[in-house]
């Protein structure tokens, strides 16, 4: 068996350019693969564990996935906002032991700013009902003060005591800047690996501050208050985005529900953090077997690929088997020789496939974590991502068998004296 | 050679191209002696190659007796035929005789991997199978510069000398060579047989040697013409 490994081997690298591309099919083939499996599986972890402890968001009435990916993941927007006075009679109900109010809308260099109040470095928590810690400084006590997302101020380069002007709208559509009102950088966030790493949190009064002298999305022409004055105006919001709701115990969840979606004043929708999870990852779920389903495809022509590339070196090597026949080898040898090369492409182009995953998660997590904040670990092959490996490598096994019994058909029809 | 004993014997031998209707080789009865050289000419189509295949235990006669070294070899297994072969036969074909992806020394000690008998045979006192195939190349007029090189830089004669030292590689009892000259020039042709005839009687190896050019047939101990012998080549030629 070792000498037929060595042939095979030897033999394979005297074909190494053919061969070596179609190593390379399956090897960039598994990696698509493995790389949509991860990306799927990191996905829903980041997801899952970006919001934790909250047991109930409050929203304008409006579907739970968009308000779930606007309040927390700060994706995309809500066409309405809810009361003020909704969230100060939500804030005393009896079954409610904390609230934080937060305001969107507002963007820094595209990473977005989230207006709230203190309770949100107090009773915001993520992953494993982790509370947020300060990398440096502290939550912020005046109006022009902001504490930022690890990554963000990572990125921007701020330290506490650095000062910056927010600009009107968020994305590409940020426009116009608030120059007039500076903001003191007070704190700034220890990593979490979740959407508060890219985010500006500012006082929720703030939001209101900046748009006192603001109408209709642009600055009022001739009008222009300092922010000196601003503070003499009364700058309690009259609208929130949407309140983070904690209850007193997790099992009066439905009852609160209920109240909030049946409350008569403004129409509001209560979701569970997890369910509307659960709802988005059915939404997401059908693109997922679909990426899943090409990238198997993709795998199948690496491997049809192979077996054809193998089968059509097969007649040029008739004379080479008949050579092997007449020094000894039985067509069981030169079955297992021509199986064996098969098989060794697809072990090692599938392991390849693997090497070039972590290739590309160690050079491409910071950037999918800076632009999508998506964290991307490094780690071992989970038993899911094993399974997927060891089923290409089935199925090499499988296709690599046909050459091998074509070998072992053929020189028992040739015998020592191949036919060509 | 009259104390010779019978290392080939034939007897009502009929084999059939599988697939076709009339037997392409009947021979009633052929013996050959140990350490003979025989010479056996005959026309393209008169079943040389069939009858190698048979003595080279590849193919399996339809009916009849086929003794090679007292086995019978038609009730043999499959894989027990592979096995006697890789024992006890050593081959030289007219043309690219060689591994291409192997090395001068590689191809020589090829047929060892397959027998453990060849092997211990070109391994006498420990020493490794390498030395035996430089020993045999040396013998050969391969010089040692050439030992590493890839097959395909080598000359036809050189392919052709490496190749009869793979066939003598631990010894086999037999050595079958299927137009071992014909691809060689007149001149390197005497030097080859002398030289592979040499080697024969040294390693106590018969030799069977086939080939169309009768001029040939002076060097061996036998000439053996497989028109006569096969029955179904003069039935057909007569049909035609």
């Amino acid at each position: 068996m070792k000498h037929l490994i060595q042939l095979a081997s030897r033999s394979a690298w005297n074909r190494r350019l053919t061969l070596g591309l179609t190593l390379a099919a399956i090897a960039f083939s598994t990696l698509l693969l493995l790389g949509v499996e991860r990306l799927r599986q990191d996905a829903r972890e980041n997801f899952a564990l970006s919001v934790s402890g909250t047991d109930l968001i409050i929203g304008a009435r409006t579907s739970s996935v968009q308000l779930l990916l606007h309040a927390i993941f700060h994706i995309g927007a809500t066409t309405t906002n809810m009361r003020w006075s909704s969230y100060q009679e939500l804030s005393t109900h009896p079954l409610v032991a904390w609230t934080i109010p937060i305001t969107l809308g507002d963007s820094f260099h595209g990473y977005p700013v989230l207006g709230t109040t203190s309770a949100y470095f107090e009773h915001f928590q993520y992953g494993h009902k982790q509370a947020l810690q300060f990398n440096t400084g502290a939550p912020f006590k005046q109006l022009f003060e902001v504490v930022l997302g690890a990554q963000a101020a990572a990125q921007l380069q701020l330290r506490v005591g650095a000062q910056i002007t927010l600009q009107h709208g968020s994305g590409d559509l940020a426009h116009a800047e608030h120059a007039d009102k500076p903001f003191t950088v007070t704190g700034i966030l220890a990593p979490t690996g979740t959407p508060v790493d890219r985010t500006i949190h500012i006082p929720i009064e703030a939001i209101e501050a900046i748009h006192l002298d603001w109408q209709g999305g642009a600055p009022i022409p001739g009008v222009s208050i300092s922010p000196e004055h601003v503070r003499k105006f009364d700058l309690t919001p009259k609208t929130i985005t949407a309140i983070l709701v904690g209850l007193k115990q997790r099992a009066a969840v439905f009852r609160m529900q209920r109240w909030v979606n049946t409350y008569p004043a403004d129409a509001l929708i209560g979701i569970m953090p997890a369910l509307a999870l659960d709802e988005l990852w059915q939404v997401v779920s059908v693109v997922e077997r679909l990426l899943l389903a090409v990238s198997t495809m993709v795998v199948i022509v690496g491997l049809i690929g192979l077996l054809a590339v193998i089968l059509a070196s097969l007649n040029e090597r008739r004379r080479e088997l008949a050579i092997l026949r007449s020094v000894g080898a039985s067509p069981r040898d030169l079955f297992i020789l021509l199986t064996l090369e098969g098989l060794g492409i697809t072990v090692v182009g599938a392991l390849s496939g693997v090497a070039l995953l972590t290739l590309l998660t160690i050079s491409l997590s910071p950037w999918l974590q800076s632009h999508y904040g998506l964290v991307i670990t490094l780690r071992w092959l989970n038993m899911n991502e094993i399974a997927l490996v060891i089923g290409i490598i089935s199925i090499g096994l499988l296709a690599s068998i046909i050459p091998g019994y074509r070998a072992y058909r053929m020189s028992l029809a040739d015998g020592l004296t191949p036919r060509l | 050679m009259i104390s010779a004993q019978a290392i080939i014997e034939l007897r009502n031998l009929h084999y059939t191209w599988p697939g076709q209707n009339s037997p392409c080789l009947v021979i009633e009865t052929l013996t050959i002696h140990t350490g003979e050289r025989i010479f056996l000419h005959g026309p393209s189509g008169s079943g040389k190659s069939t009858l190698l295949g048979m003595l080279g235990a590849v193919h399996t006669p339809q009916a009849g007796e086929l003794r090679v070294l007292g086995e019978s070899l038609p009730t043999l297994p499959a894989t027990q035929r592979d096995r006697f072969r890789a024992d006890h036969i050593g081959f030289i074909f007219q043309l690219f005789n060689l591994v291409p992806y192997l090395s001068v020394i590689d191809n020589v000690i090829l047929p060892t991997h397959f027998s453990d008998r060849r092997r211990k045979l070109a391994t006498p006192e420990r020493a490794t199978v390498e030395a035996e195939a430089t020993r045999l190349l040396t013998r050969l007029h391969i010089d040692q510069h050439l030992w590493q090189r890839p097959v395909t830089t080598l000359s036809v004669g050189q392919q052709q000398r490496v190749a009869a030292a793979r066939a003598l590689i631990g010894q086999p009892e037999i050595l079958i060579a299927d137009e071992p000259t014909s691809a060689l020039d007149a001149a390197l042709q005497e030097d080859f047989l002398t030289l592979l005839m040499h080697e024969c009687a040294t390693a106590g190896s018969t030799l069977i040697c086939v080939s169309h050019d009768q001029r040939l047939a002076a060097n061996f101990d036998r000439s053996i013409d497989l028109a006569t012998l096969n029955h179904a080549a003069t039935r057909a030629s007569h049909s035609v």
